[in-house]
């Protein structure tokens, strides 16, 4: 049974969710948002544009300790698996979608035993996006700018109240524990019908292409030189990489205790658009240049993920657009590569 | 037989050996494992049997030509410790000017004895085996140093630039910002400190491998700094480094 939270309601519903988990919401940091874990329900802010990082990397810190060795016992290892009942408060839908897109991948054979069991004790509460929360983004274009799944709460928010979806257990005993909400009635229903209708007239496509179409539109423009025309621009500096809500490579550094006895195996958030991320042993790299490099990102994102799970990997967030200080833009790239298989270049 | 080591500083701040004594909780355990016998800013002896030496600092004097050759020679192992003995750190920033004009900034007049000459980089003096980078350099990473070397495995230093480790920290980008920062060409392996703490990258960790020198220097003009005050940035750490041609 779907609930509304007055505006003003707010604050005791944050307050009481901080009695059973972490709440992990957007806060202002520089005149941005990022997700931090807060102390007091006035740090929120509900109406942000984008974060910093994504709220995924919750579920996937960086540094994220693995395991724990003996320099003098191989065998005496001891594996570390870490999570804290944590609440994802306010996830726009790109987020949402990025999260089920992570599911998807690190759940797969062999599975990423540290995600799920962080995943497992997160409770993600979305926030719907009523219109485009700044420029550059694809959500819109991706259809990513809407969650059907993934959340145990979302909230819409419909005028002096916002509506709120229950939509699984975790989510019901949320409710039942705040306690005092008024049940969704039919007002309230009809309310978040037309607010949701009125979205689609807000949103505005960024990609003049069939995105249904633009898989097999890269694949045609492998050898084109617009990824040449990229390589000039990237600094290949891996922040386009590591504000992505579905990256998820790695790397693997070893800490070693002073008394040199016990070690601790972390993991440390890597990225293929650095240099020496396709260096291997003997000294050969891979992906040698910056333009092998972006048209791979692009097509993990597009391509190999779309062939693996049947969607695109990227929810069109623009987090990759706003952060590349070179403006190598995803936007621009589709665009250019629809026009140039148009062309027939 | 724990490894002898020397840690030896020629013109420099000193901070880089300051940082080796701020390992104050893994000191007791460290010197249970390495035996230190030549270490000005810590110890009396001057031991001159060593396998490991570390030097701090560049040559800034013709005197010290000869006393890098002679640690060379004695050593097996040699770290340049820090951005002055790496890079030739901001001493090299006297290049710049020209050579008769040092004394007569610094002290007024030109006609007292010195015999200073161009910063030179210890690799411009002898073979380096390692670069500790950094100005001043990483407790952290000086301890993973010489973990590395007790267990003869070869230390690793991050092969990407700044940048990720700043991002990874949820900061906001100086440069998307309109200020300058070189993080996005300059080794990483600081945490990012500077940005972090809202001041530029200066490179104090040298270029890294693969950087794009001249798409910074695009972005970085398109920002409003001229060629010149970019080229004066890059010369804070960089100004021996074989980049000039591309500012």
């Amino acid at each position: 049974m779907d609930v509304t939270v007055e505006y003003n309601d707010i604050d005791r519903f944050i307050l009481a969710l901080q009695s059973r988990y972490n709440v992990i919401a957007p806060v202002s940091k520089d005149g941005r948002f990022i997700f931090d874990l807060i102390d007091h329900p006035s740090k929120v802010s509900p109406k942000y544009d984008s974060t910093l990082l994504p709220p995924v990397k919750w579920i996937y810190p960086n540094d994220e300790a693995l395991l724990e060795f003996d320099l003098k016992d191989a065998a005496k290892i001891k594996e570390i698996t870490e999570s804290n009942k944590q609440a994802l408060l306010f996830v726009h839908p790109c987020d949402v979608n990025a999260i089920n897109i992570m599911d998807e991948i690190l759940a797969e054979e062999p599975s990423d035993v540290n995600y799920l069991k962080r995943r497992w004790s997160t409770v993600i509460i979305g926030y719907e996006c009523l219109g485009p929360c700044k420029e550059n983004i694809l959500c819109f274009d991706k259809s990513y700018h809407i969650a059907y799944s993934g959340f145990d709460l979302f909230f819409t928010d419909i005028g002096e109240r916002y509506y709120v979806q229950v939509a699984s257990s975790t989510g019901k005993e949320i409710i039942e524990m705040i306690g005092g909400l008024k049940k969704a009635g039919f007002s309230d229903k009809t309310e978040l019908f037309r607010v949701r209708d009125e979205r689609k007239m807000r949103f505005k496509k960024s990609i003049h292409g069939n995105m249904d179409m633009l898989s097999h539109m890269l694949k045609e423009a492998y050898n084109d030189e617009i990824w040449n025309i990229e390589e000039k621009k990237c600094l290949s500096c891996g922040a386009c990489n590591i504000v992505c809500p579905t990256c998820y490579c790695f790397d693997v550094v070893d800490e070693i205790c002073p008394d040199m006895e016990k070690g601790t195996r972390y993991r440390r958030w890597d990225g293929c658009q650095l240099h020496g991320f396709c260096k291997v042993a003997t000294g050969e790299n891979f992906r040698k240049t910056a333009a092998e490099r972006v048209r791979h990102r692009v097509f993990k994102k597009e391509v190999y993920l779309k062939k693996r799970f049947g969607r695109s990997g990227c929810v069109g967030c623009g987090r990759c657009i706003d952060h590349c200080i070179a403006n190598i833009s995803l936007i621009e790239i589709f665009n250019k590569v629809f026009d140039r298989v148009r062309e027939g270049v | 037989m724990p490894p002898k080591i020397g840690v030896f500083s020629f013109t420099s701040c000193e901070g880089c050996q300051l940082q080796i004594l701020n390992l104050e909780d893994e000191i007791p355990t460290l010197i249970e494992q390495i035996d230190i016998v030549n270490f000005r800013e810590a110890i009396d002896e001057k031991g001159q049997d060593y396998e490991i030496a570390f030097i701090e600092g560049s040559v800034t004097r013709e005197s010290e030509i000869e006393e890098v050759k002679r640690i060379r020679e004695r050593a097996r192992v040699l770290i340049a410790l820090g951005a002055c003995s790496h890079l030739g750190g901001v001493n090299v920033l006297k290049n710049f000017h020209p050579q008769g004009s040092w004394l007569s900034t610094v002290y007024g007049r030109s006609d007292i004895f010195s015999d200073t000459i161009p910063t030179k980089r210890i690799k411009d003096v002898v073979p380096v085996d390692l670069v500790l980078p950094g100005c001043p350099i990483d407790k952290r990473e000086f301890l993973r140093f010489v973990q590395g070397l007790l267990l003869n495995i070869k230390p690793r230093l991050p092969d990407y630039p700044v940048c990720v480790e700043c991002r990874s920290k949820g900061n906001v980008c100086l440069v998307e910002e309109g200020k300058w920062c070189l993080g996005s060409v300059t080794r990483a392996g600081c945490g990012a400190i500077c940005p972090t703490y809202r001041d530029a990258c200066a490179g104090c960790r040298g270029i890294v491998e693969g950087s794009n020198i001249e798409s910074l220097r695009n972005i970085l003009m398109e920002k409003g700094y001229s060629k010149e005050e970019i080229r004066d940035k890059f010369r804070i750490f960089n100004g021996l480094e074989e980049i000039q041609n591309l500012l």
